[in-house]
């Protein structure tokens, strides 16, 4: 891609220690995001996803968090190099961030309005005259029903899609050019998921802003996204564009994880599993991550970090069976 | 010995809610059920939140009493069970929750909550228990050497294995899943619904499987009920039900099943709107403010829920329309 990325991380490392014992829940991954791009990154519990969301715009507190990077780089500023106040300006108005549970993201006692409301004013330093208009704007663009009674509502009156579209609206008051959306539909009935991915879709159509779409379901990623990051234990594993990763994944851990979801055109005997479980940051095994749970595991494995290389044309992927070749 | 193992029959549970000073309004959690479940089989039931699937599976396991109907296990009524004829009843009528964190005693050890059931109901003597749960925890992959250990040293998966051991552990002929694997990664979804299947086949069981999730569904499912607002709007085998769903809420359900095949995008969401509230729901047919077919006779008349041939049960008023490509969504 020619154009320059708007968020370009190189290095990330997030620490949290806990009674003295130091774990890395992310393990120096680069991510990069484009202009107008949905770039997925997922994996299950505990591989780091959500810890990395969050460390791009300092969310993560600190103690017992630490984030170091060779750079977060947005729009060509390291945002490390920030102070709080001009990190509070970017959160927003540059890169907006949603949440998996809307009722915890959303204050309970004040009304909607007036939540989207405060956004306006702070960031687009809307006047009082203006912000009922402008807050009925952003419930339109989410396809609200009834937007001016949701206006007057407090949060616990909306059903939770009506909530996050509350969210996601708010976030894209400002025009950012990164939302960074961390399991915005996980909390969702699946037919109300389905809207609020659709809505995504759109709102990213008509502004263009790029998304990071943080999940653990690997159907979200195939509908919604343009690239994808697959992580597994504090690491990037595989990073392709979906149509590659959902053709041809290369790295065993992203086969194994796409066999394991029982298919909906067909019937299994047994579903394949992947042997052991997901480590603890506290006991990462040396060498590739993954190999004590991986069937090809051999020699190198357990002892050499295996590098993220790229196989095909925008195909990475973080695994000793392919240096070999 | 009948084929059915279990019957609901015109199963009811209406909750009183409090609404203004002194009014109250029932909540319709589940409102008139019926089906039945024969030996060895497994019947899904279906839906999103509010649907009333907890509340039924709690009806089923006689947790909780039905405010109409009953639920018949081979044979005798569950709902009015008393004496030594209930606790037969709950040593055949075993549940396995949602929550492995919220349904395990923190405070027990994982070998005294699998060996709690043995000792209730008077199974066995200590040593024989020992062996018991032992045997357990090797029937649900779990190393014996885990009985000492208290449930948060576990994983997620593991926990689930625990709460699995333990509702076998009174050897039940019927048991209810409610939501077994929810909130678990796929891989370690993977592993339990493995594990139960074979659990299945080693001990003649008969699973209500209660799930919202499509994909489970075609994988565990003998028969699925599609529950929308506490009623049944579908009820059909597996096969059928995914070659072809009748009720236009089953439909949408499957429409909204995120494809992991990124060839095959979507655009537009299968239906709009979040489910309405169980306390206000709408008159007549329940779907239709959701509906893309719904007609004025869906505002006006509940559609009963009918048999279609093929042991197919469907409750919506344009089925045969729909089902033959005659009904076009209005939207």
């Amino acid at each position: 891609m020619a154009a320059a990325p708007v968020l370009a991380v190189r290095g990330l490392e997030v620490e949290f220690s806990s009674l003295g014992r130091i774990s890395r829940a992310v393990d120096g991954i680069d991510i990069d995001i484009f202009p107008g791009e949905t770039v997925g990154i997922v994996g299950e519990t505990g591989c780091g996803k959500s810890a990395t969301a969050l460390s791009i715009l300092r969310l993560i507190p600190s103690p017992p968090g630490t984030v170091r990077a060779r750079r977060i780089e947005f729009d060509g500023t390291d945002l490390q190099d920030l102070d709080d106040k001009e990190i509070r300006r970017i959160r927003g108005a540059g890169i907006s961030m949603v949440f998996q549970e809307p009722m915890t993201s959303l204050d309970p006692s004040f009304t909607v309005g007036s939540q989207i409301g405060e956004v306006l004013r702070t960031h687009r330093g809307l006047q009082r005259g203006e912000l009922r208009r402008e807050s009925m704007k952003v419930l339109e663009r989410m396809r609200m029903p009834h937007p001016a009674r949701v206006l007057d509502q407090y949060p616990f009156e909306l059903s939770g899609g009506m909530r996050q579209r509350v969210m996601i609206g708010t976030a894209m008051a400002c025009g950012p050019r990164l939302l960074i959306a961390d399991e915005p539909t996980t909390a969702l009935d699946v037919t109300v998921q389905a809207q609020i991915l659709a809505l995504l879709k759109d709102v990213q159509r008509d502004t263009g802003t790029s998304v990071l779409l943080i999940t653990h379901d690997l159907g979200v990623v195939a509908q919604n996204c343009d690239r994808v990051y697959v992580m597994y234990a504090g690491r990037v594993v595989e990073a392709a564009p979906v149509t590659d990763l959902f053709r041809e994944p290369l790295h065993p851990y992203t086969q194994a994880l796409l066999r394991a979801i029982p298919d909906m055109d067909r019937d299994h005997d047994e579903l394949a599993i992947i042997p052991g479980d997901v480590p603890t940051p506290a006991a990462f095994p040396p060498g590739c991550r993954f190999n004590p749970r991986c069937g090809r595991a051999f020699g190198r494995c357990p002892v050499e970090v295996p590098a993220l290389v790229e196989r095909r044309p925008g195909h990475w992927v973080a695994c000793h069976l392919y240096e070999a070749a | 010995m009948t084929e059915t193992l279990v019957a609901a029959r015109a199963l009811e549970k209406h909750f009183p809610i409090k609404h203004g000073l002194f009014g109250s309004r029932p909540l319709r959690a589940v409102d008139d059920v019926s089906f039945e479940l024969r030996r060895g089989e497994t019947l899904a039931v279906v839906g999103e939140s509010g649907c009333g699937k907890s509340t039924l599976a709690r009806l089923l396991v006689g947790l909780i009493r039905p405010t109409g109907g009953e639920v018949i296990f081979d044979g005798r009524s569950v709902t009015w069970a008393r004496g030594a004829w209930a606790r037969d009843m709950r040593r055949d009528i075993q549940i396995v929750f949602q929550d492995p964190y919220s349904s395990l005693n923190p405070r027990m050890t994982v070998g005294t909550i699998v060996e709690r059931p043995l000792v209730i109901h008077r199974i066995g003597d200590a040593r024989s228990r020992q062996e018991t749960v032992s045997e357990l925890f090797r029937a649900v992959g779990l190393p014996p050497s885990f009985v000492a250990r208290y449930p948060h040293e576990l994983s997620g998966g593991q926990r689930q294995r625990v709460a699995i051991a333990r509702a076998l552990a009174t050897r039940p002929r019927l048991i209810v899943a409610d939501e077994p694997t929810s909130g678990l990664d796929v891989s370690v979804q993977a592993k339990i619904l493995n594990l139960l299947r074979d659990l299945q086949a080693d001990y003649g069981l008969t699973y209500v499987f209660i799930s919202h999730d499509m994909r489970v569904v075609r994988h565990m499912a003998d028969r699925v009920a599609v529950m929308y607002l506490g009623k049944v709007v579908e009820l059909t085998t597996k096969e059928a039900l995914f070659r072809g769903p009748e009720h236009p809420y089953t439909q949408a359900l499957l429409a909204s099943v995120p494809d992991t095949d990124p060839t095959r995008k979507r655009t537009r969401a299968a239906v709009e709107g979040d489910p309405p509230s169980p306390l206000t729901p709408p008159a007549a047919c329940r779907f239709n403010p959701r509906c893309p077919y719904a007609r004025d006779i869906c505002r006006t008349t509940e559609p009963p829920l009918l048999q279609r041939g093929g042991g197919r049960w469907t409750a919506c008023h344009l089925a045969d329309e729909i089902a033959a490509g005659l009904a076009a969504p209005l939207a």
